[in-house]
């Protein structure tokens, strides 16, 4: 039973971490295309991972049931990596910004797993990052 | 004599009640098992053609019924042009199940009409997973 209630309350998690995962990659090169050295572009790149996340077309997670509403966007400078330093999610002056990164998380349901849990919670946060780059005319994944 | 006899008659029963409620858990376990495992599955076959689109879209004439041909077929069978007889990566999965729809600068692709068939039960998925990506042409991944 426990071990059934281990797979289960897992498999769901992995299958979620796929959904967000995906949606994750999708919004940060929606968001690095806005990117333009402007404040308007950071401010565009911060609406662009909402946009994929809502409407009929919109990316959902646990099964595609539920609407992605955890999402954290944040920027950096950099030649070919981000310098980890300047992650910034709300930043001034759009300057050099041309990493983009997005975490997207959820709070998956467990049913099993809870009896193991110091704290009996239902829920388990499950997450995926991504970070892509402005390139000149287009943009690309990098992590 | 009759004691033996009487004993190994619960025996039997306690086996088939178990046997009833064993057969009833594993059969629900593998049900959701096999969703979930589909499921994800289906979520990474329509992430690569919608980022596929996305890579080539730029580069290719997006009215030519070829490219959305080869978008279907990474989804379905995870490369854009498999030889024959390729297997699709969900066992069902045929291109009619896969909707493309090209915006001026996003790819969304869609899994319609498709059930996931767990034997003992079906879940129909109509409009999901689904996966935008923009168009940014070139790069690896």
């Amino acid at each position: 039973m426990a071990v059934a209630g281990l797979g289960i309350d897992l498999g769901r998690m992995y299958l979620i971490k796929s959904e967000l995962q995906a949606f994750a990659d999708a919004a940060a090169l929606s968001a690095a295309l806005r990117l333009d050295g402007t404040d308007q572009g950071i401010e565009g790149a911060r609406q662009a991972p909402a946009e994929l996340a809502a409407g009929p077309n919109a990316m959902m997670w646990d099964m595609g049931t539920r609407p992605i509403t955890g999402i954290a966007t944040s920027f950096a400078k950099g030649e070919t990596a981000p310098d980890p330093k300047t992650w910034q999610a709300d930043p001034k002056g759009a300057g050099e910004l041309r990493f983009v990164r997005v975490v997207a998380s959820a709070q998956a349901p467990v049913i099993f797993l809870r009896a193991f849990q110091p704290l009996k919670t239902d829920a388990a946060m499950v997450a995926a990052s991504s970070v892509a780059v402005k390139t000149p005319g287009t943009a690309r994944l990098v992590q | 004599m009759r004691a033996k006899n009487s004993r190994t008659g619960s025996a039997l029963i306690e086996f088939a009640a178990a046997l009833i409620l064993l057969s009833g858990m594993f059969t629900g376990i593998f049900q959701v098992g096999y969703t979930f495992f589909t499921y994800s599955t289906l979520v990474n076959a329509v992430r690569a053609g919608a980022r596929y689109a996305s890579l080539q879209a730029p580069n290719s004439n997006v009215a030519d019924p070829e490219f959305a041909r080869s978008v279907v077929n990474m989804v379905v069978y995870g490369e854009p042009r498999p030889a024959m007889g390729a297997k699709p990566v969900v066992r069902g999965l045929a291109p009619d199940n896969v909707e493309l729809v090209l915006g001026p600068s996003t790819a969304t692709v869609t899994v319609r009409g498709f059930q996931i068939d767990a034997i003992f039960t079906k879940v129909a998925l109509v409009g999901r997973p689904t996966v935008t990506f923009p168009f940014t042409g070139g790069g690896p991944k």
